[in-house]
């Protein structure tokens, strides 16, 4: 009770609801635009924050963190564009809902989700951060490696039909990964002497061109699209039904998310893939999932949404930045002489309490302007076929320009289109190339590191408990997938 | 003769795990080097490429074209190629004339090259959509865009 009027006076004594309203719309709004990242996003909004209290600057940056996770899902579900890399997995189902006109029940199931998921991972961090800190504690080398082994797993139940062809494509995204300087040496490696590579290849550049690039490719060579009828171009909320459906994805995404996002690095990325996948396993229609299921957009959007709460236990009981959004709140908390740890909770309680408070505002008003943004986003995503191509790429564009001002990369993301219309001439999904690039790095540095520390005993991966563990769940993760494939194949052939 | 899409698909990977190992044996070695050493991965990956490359072709020996197999007519694909290449000019553009006019001239071609005739509206709605987006990017972001040779010959 107290802890409530703490966060309740913190954030009526000052500017801390406007300014977290002001951080929600401008991350939502942000965040829409391809290659602004959450961290990006937050980190324009950094120097404004000198001036301020540390109340209103510490919720106006989680304004903008929760606002950029759930606004990175908008333009993955109307142009095939992920907005952030953890909106990836939502491109799945949610574009595909777009192209059969459910735009709009699609934005309203990743509106929801993520509301359902802000506020669980909120309640995560307010009853849970000590024992969850612990599990962050617990991840050394090994058990990173097995996390990321983890996650490239999923490859084969993903491949839609071809996991040989799955595991191509996600060595593919690996190649890609290793793109830059060594991890562990500080050789270059596959930069052919260009400047531009050496700090290797953001996974953003890639999602945009496999996804959205080679879209426009595909799409400026086929028929015009269809009239599209006014009732598909409004924004629809989940139903009673249907959100009895959701209920298990989503709790599939919670509990994978609360546990992703205490883990330093783990990130809201891998969260959603493996509740996608995971969804995709524990779903009463499996076989709709990449064919426009809405469980497939409750569960990664849920996911990524609670990691937006449960990334800050590690920030706030150790001040160790989960992701490149924790670390510019770190930024914050530090330009304000608040040093993260056990002790912030005695000191400053005021700005901690603050910031729960701040959170859970900020997910209300997350949902009020999805509310309002989101039926105007669908009415544009409908304008005629011409106009829209060139306005997406345009888009596209500019917002790959902004990350570095780099020319180069408007390069790469040209390559990554070539290469997503490849893998689509080819039959292949294009998802294992994007968990390769992402958890790429990941696999490679923790293995080499984890084998540094070891002298060079591979034992060190059966020897650590959460590193045995997760390796043997990817093992009996690969093994369904690889068993149910030559089921259908057999199946098939009868 | 012409080859199947798996087929095709086999061979690329081959190519590729070929290339890749080669250019990772290019890898320059360090003494700061661990065990495995910056080409370790690489080439692991590499052959793993070119192991699965191997099985995708040999699966493909002997089996029938199947409906799957069917190709997209090739208009299609020189209509991605054109657009590619406005997409490509546009990158090449864009530091010598500046964000301004190289993303109106994108808007432009890309709608005309995608069906809509160049009329009045086209020019207009290319105009004022790369006005809007310098001024999201420039003005509200903060992010440096090319001015153009001719902003910086004013300036």
């Amino acid at each position: 009770m107290q802890e409530l009027q703490l966060a309740w006076q913190a954030l009526t004594s000052g500017l801390a609801i406007p300014a977290t309203v002001f951080g929600v719309i401008w991350g939502t709004l942000a965040c829409a635009l391809p290659g602004i990242s959450p961290s990006i996003a937050m980190a324009l909004l950094l120097p404004f924050t000198y001036a301020m209290d540390p109340v209103p600057a510490i919720v106006m940056l989680s304004g903008v963190y929760v606002g950029a996770e759930y606004g990175g899902s908008i333009p993955a579900i109307l142009i095939r564009t992920p907005g952030t890399n953890a909106a990836a997995a939502t491109v799945i189902d949610g574009y595909e809902m777009n192209r059969q006109g459910k735009a709009g029940q699609a934005l309203g199931i990743s509106l929801i989700s993520s509301l359902i998921g802000g506020l669980f991972g909120l309640v995560l961090l307010i009853v849970l951060t000590e024992p969850l800190a612990r599990v962050a504690l617990a991840f050394t080398p090994p058990a990173y490696f097995a996390l990321g082994v983890l996650g490239l797993s999923i490859i084969a139940s993903l491949s839609e039909g071809s996991v040989l062809k799955g595991l191509i494509a996600g060595i593919v995204g690996f190649m890609i990964a290793t793109i830059g300087t060594d991890p562990m040496s500080g050789v270059p490696r596959f930069t052919f002497g260009t400047a531009d590579l050496l700090s290797g290849v953001r996974p953003i550049l890639i999602m945009v061109g496999i996804y959205a690039v080679s879209e426009m490719l595909a799409q400026v060579g086929s028929p015009p699209w269809a009239k599209t009828d006014a009732r598909e171009t409004r924004l629809v909320l989940p139903g009673w039904m249907m959100t009895k459906r959701l209920f298990k994805p989503q709790a599939i995404g919670a509990v994978i998310g609360a546990l992703e996002g205490c883990v330093p690095g783990g990130g809201g990325t891998v969260a959603a893939f493996l509740a996608y996948n995971e969804a995709k396993r524990w779903s009463k229609k499996p076989d709709e999932f990449g064919h426009g299921s809405p469980e497939g957009v409750a569960a990664p959007e849920c996911a990524n949404n609670v990691v937006t709460a449960t990334t800050l236990v590690p920030l706030l009981s150790f001040g160790i930045p989960g992701s490149n959004s924790a670390a510019v709140l770190l930024g914050a908390l530090l330009i304000h002489g608040l040093a993260p740890g056990p002790l912030l909770f005695e000191r400053s309680a005021d700005v901690v309490y603050g910031l729960y408070g701040g959170l859970f505002i900020a997910n209300i008003v997350m949902l009020l302007v999805g509310l309002v943004v989101l039926t105007p986003c669908i009415w544009l995503v409908n304008r005629p076929k011409p106009y829209l191509i060139a306005f997406i790429l345009a888009v596209v564009f500019s917002g790959v320009y902004s990350i570095d001002q780099s020319v180069f990369d408007l390069g790469i993301v040209l390559a990554a289109g070539v290469l997503g219309y490849g893998l689509r001439y080819f039959g292949v999904s294009s998802l294992p190339v994007v968990l390769g690039v992402v958890l790429g790095y990941m696999v490679e540095s923790n293995y080499r590191r984890s084998l540094v520390l070891s002298a060079g005993d591979p034992m060190v991966f059966l020897q650590n408990p959460i590193s045995l563990g997760l390796l043997l769940v990817a093992a009996v993760l690969l093994v369904f997938s690889l068993v149910r494939e030559r089921r259908v194949a057999m199946k098939a052939s009868i | 003769m012409r080859l199947s899409k798996d087929t095709a698909f086999g061979l690329l990977a081959v190519v590729l795990a070929g290339t890749y190992w080669h250019a990772a044996d290019d890898i320059q070695r360090s003494f700061l080097s661990d065990e495995v050493g910056a080409d370790g991965v690489p080439k692991l990956l590499a052959t793993t490429l070119g192991i699965l490359g191997v099985i995708v072709l040999a699966r493909t020996v002997g089996s029938r074209h199947t409906a799957s197999d069917d190709r997209p007519p090739l208009a299609a694909h020189l209509r991605a190629l054109g657009l590619l290449l406005l997409c490509g000019a546009y990158v090449a553009l864009m530091p010598i004339a500046g964000y301004f006019v190289a993303t109106m001239a994108l808007i432009c071609t890309v709608t005309v090259y995608a069906g809509q005739p160049l009329g009045r509206g086209v020019v207009i709605t290319a105009l004022a959509g790369s006005g809007m987006l310098w001024l999201v990017f420039d003005h509200l972001l903060g992010v440096s865009l090319p001015p153009g040779f001719w902003l910086r010959a004013l300036a």
